[in-house]
């Protein structure tokens, strides 16, 4: 009922100019629909309405903007494209596609519908409206493909195409077809109020080619303000539409809407595991509403995805806040040493991603608080928050193998028998430091 | 007979070749050698990729080999794998990764450019004085017109003479990062990068100036509401200076008045006794925390045993007015030199942080 009501309010204000629309009666109680042709649903949170399946509603300017690519599930058989248009009123929501590469748009013979859903915001000039976010979601595909495809929608009114440019993404390899499948993951986080620079690293990012992208949280300063998020994904959309990102929750995103209703990512959003080539990558919100599910259901969360992926060849952990910084300004989060480092070290999770700190630090493989002299037995710890936000100062700690004030982003290599870290900076140049380990 | 068993092996061993399990082999056992950046298995990747038949390998070795001669350093050598690789792949991943490589590796006539700049950047990041390795940094630039890189690297330049306190050449740096033919997105960079360097040198009307240059909406405001934040810090920090000036020479005049006169100093009064112990506590334990935290700390309890004592050098008030009186203008003093503790190194951000999003968990 309460979902229609809002339906009707959208397509009444579709005729209104301006934007974005403040909707009078908008119903913000979230909702769940299931996902047509995939295993799962997808949730709205409480300040957004329940999703809804697409209708051929178009506003004043349809163009769909700030596309991005996400994961719910099984990266090698889907991915999820989400947007915005630059109206607010425009309620298709349509992804075509085919297999291959570089397709022009009349080779997209496949259409499927989406969905869309409103959500509650505070805008440039300081009041609350309403921004609408469209997602489809694609499900069945072919392990280590390529697809071509464009979102947007056709208006049978007025006869009128409304797509975006086609996009290119691909799905992950399987291992098990192909047994020297190799992956490059791109890492990189702490964007917030420095979106030129986020861009400039967007740009090298794109240039390695990454087949992933892992997000380690405050994209912006404040989670509530839409318009820092606008900044983020309309810099980022030339990678972020043809790589799919999975993003670990920071404490500036606040446990906001705006994130939840953005990013659409596996489980509650916050705490997950996914499985990319031979690595499997645990994420982790150390910034949760209550700060008792650090020792309670966030690290409940971790220790069944530790333990489901146990027989990973290779594990990483990415979540917000550095066990080990050695940084001035925030440093090594001690309770979280506390309460997950045991975790950490009992199922030889090979890398821990971190931001939060605005600097570029690794450690020593550490087990427990003991340094060891090879990273066959402990893990290493990175820090790379140094994605626009303005820079704090390095430090040394005892863990500290390496530290550097500066903006840089990483790519992460995986293979069977070997996983490399290669880090650099804005300018381009590597950093000396980064992070090798084989395993046979 | 033994001919003939010769000629039956010769062509069993023709009949029964895999090309594919051999390539298989040897490309595993050069690419075991690659990743341990061995120089020799650069030749052996190769010579794969140039064998033929084309093996489900050939394209891998290529990219092997590529991959292998960049780390190396020979980029001119990596180029030509890459293009190897893509003329014979028909894997589209492949292609796309070969291809953004070679997007990325500088052209030719720059390798000496871009070796000498990853050299010298490594060393301005080291620890140590890096004046030298950035002036040799801006001599290769400088040198080097036509270097892709060369706006990046200006504004590293800019960055490391900043930290390193010299103002007039971090400005340099940005005018001539913003003389080179720019994008607009370039444009739009540099003058954010040095509204900015600005705002960090309190120079709020150049920051203002060169805000007002930017076109993109969102920048300006994101940069101007820094600039309003920075303002306001700035004028709080005078205004305490201020408070603490004037407090300090009411006091100076009071004690210098009284009978006692600066003897009134030498001993401890009973304030400052009570509190020095604690406030050594408080800095002892801050100590083991954030350097930040742990330096306010430091400072406000420095300048609460230091108020406690000079107020109480100045006298005790006679009327309970003036007593109330007093105790406002130390609790003004105390507050002012907070403020100071807590603007130092940006602390005051963690605080704000901590009022929106609370405390982070320790």
């Amino acid at each position: 009922m309460r979902a229609g009501i809002f339906a009707l309010v959208v397509i009444c204000s579709a005729c209104v100019k301006g934007n974005p629309i403040d909707y009078g009666s908008f119903v913000g109680t979230g909702g769940t629909i299931a996902i047509a042709g995939c295993p799962y649903s997808f949730t709205t949170q409480p300040g957004a309405s329940p999703p809804l399946e697409t209708s051929d509603v178009f506003g004043t300017d349809p163009t769909p903007m700030q596309i991005h690519l996400t994961l719910m599930t099984d990266p090698r058989t889907s991915v999820v494209a989400q947007w915005r248009t630059n109206d607010e009123t425009t309620l298709s929501s349509y992804i075509r596609y085919a297999q291959g590469a570089g397709l022009t748009a009349d080779q997209l013979t496949t259409v499927v519908p989406g969905y869309e859903f409103g959500f509650r915001a505070g805008g440039t000039d300081g009041l609350q409206h309403v921004f609408t976010m469209h997602q489809a979601h694609l499900c069945n595909l072919a392990a280590g493909t390529t697809y071509s495809y464009q979102v947007g929608g056709h208006d049978p009114y007025d006869n009128s195409d409304h797509w975006s440019d086609v996009f290119t993404f691909h799905t992950a390899p399987d291992v098990d077809l192909n047994p020297d499948a190799e992956v490059l993951l791109g890492f990189v986080g702490d964007s917030r109020g420095g979106y030129d620079i986020w861009q400039e690293l967007v740009n090298l990012l794109q240039a390695q080619a990454p087949d992933l992208i892992m997000y380690s949280g405050d994209a912006v300063t404040l989670g509530l303000t839409q318009y820092e998020w606008d900044e983020y994904f309309s810099e980022a959309q030339p990678l972020l539409a043809t790589v799919p990102m999975i993003y670990a929750e920071g404490n500036h995103e606040a446990n906001a809407v705006n994130f939840f209703s953005q990013l659409a990512l596996p489980g509650d959003q916050q705490n997950y595991g996914t499985d990319y080539g031979y690595v499997h990558v645990t994420v982790a919100n150390d910034s949760p509403a209550s700060p008792d599910d650090l020792a309670g259901a966030t690290k409940n969360a971790i220790a069944a995805d530790f333990a489901a992926s146990a027989s990973a060849r290779w594990k990483i952990l990415m979540h917000h806040q550095p066990m080990y910084s050695a940084s001035t300004m925030h440093g090594s989060n001690i309770m979280l040493q506390q309460l997950w480092q045991p975790l950490v070290d009992q199922y030889g999770i090979d890398l821990v991603l971190n931001g939060h700190d605005h600097d570029y630090e690794v450690s020593y493989p550490l087990l427990g608080q003991t340094v060891q002299q090879t990273n066959a037995t402990g893990t290493v710890y990175v820090v790379a928050g140094g994605a626009g936000a303005e820079l704090y100062q390095n430090g040394q700690g005892f863990w500290t193998a390496y530290s550097e004030s500066t903006y840089s982003a990483a790519t992460i290599d995986v293979r069977r028998d070997q996983m490399t870290m290669t880090a650099f900076r804005q300018d381009g140049t590597s950093i000396p430091t980064g992070f090798s380990k084989s395993k046979q | 007979v033994r001919f003939a068993i010769a000629l039956v092996m010769v062509a069993c061993a023709v009949a029964y070749a895999d090309p594919e399990h051999d390539a298989d082999v040897a490309f595993h056992r050069a690419a075991d050698r690659a990743i341990a950046h061995d120089p020799t298995a650069l030749g052996e990747l190769e010579t794969l990729g140039a064998a033929r038949p084309i093996t489900r390998w050939t394209d891998d070795a290529w990219v092997e080999a590529a991959r292998l001669a960049e780390t190396l350093g020979d980029l001119p050598r990596a180029r030509r794998d890459l293009e190897a690789a893509l003329a014979v792949t028909t894997d589209p991943l492949l292609a796309r990764r070969a291809n953004a490589a070679l997007a990325r590796l500088v052209p030719a006539r720059w390798t000496d450019v871009d070796d000498a700049h990853q050299v010298l950047v490594d060393r301005i990041q080291a620890p140590g004085d890096p004046q030298l390795a950035l002036c040799e940094l801006g001599a290769v630039i400088a040198s080097s017109p036509g270097y892709p890189r060369a706006f990046a690297t200006m504004l590293v330049l800019a960055r490391g003479w900043e930290l390193e306190g010299n103002e007039d050449a971090a400005r340099g740096w940005l005018e001539r990062a913003a003389q080179l033919q720019l994008s607009q997105v370039e444009r739009e960079r540099v003058t954010a990068e040095r509204a900015r360097f600005e705002l960090r040198g309190g120079d709020t009307s150049m920051a203002r100036a060169a805000i007002a240059e930017l076109h993109d909406p969102h920048l300006r405001d994101q940069l101007t509401g820094e600039l309003a934040r920075a303002d306001w810090r700035r004028r709080l920090r005078f205004a305490s200076w201020l408070v603490l000036a004037v407090l300090g020479a009411v006091a100076i005049v009071r004690i210098v008045g009284r009978r006692a006169g600066w003897r009134a100093m030498l001993v401890p009064p009973i304030e400052v006794i009570v509190f020095a112990p604690i406030a050594a506590v408080l800095v002892v334990v801050a100590a083991s925390g954030n350097p930040l935290v742990s330096h306010a700390v430091r400072i406000i309890s420095i300048a609460g045993v230091a108020i406690a004592w000079i107020a109480a050098a100045a006298g005790k008030p006679a009327r309970a007015r003036d007593a109330v009186f007093a105790a406002l203008l130390a609790a003004v003093a105390v507050i002012a030199a907070t403020y100071l503790a807590c603007d130092h190194g940006r602390m005051i951000d963690i605080l704000i942080e901590t009022w929106r999003s609370g405390p982070a968990p320790r």
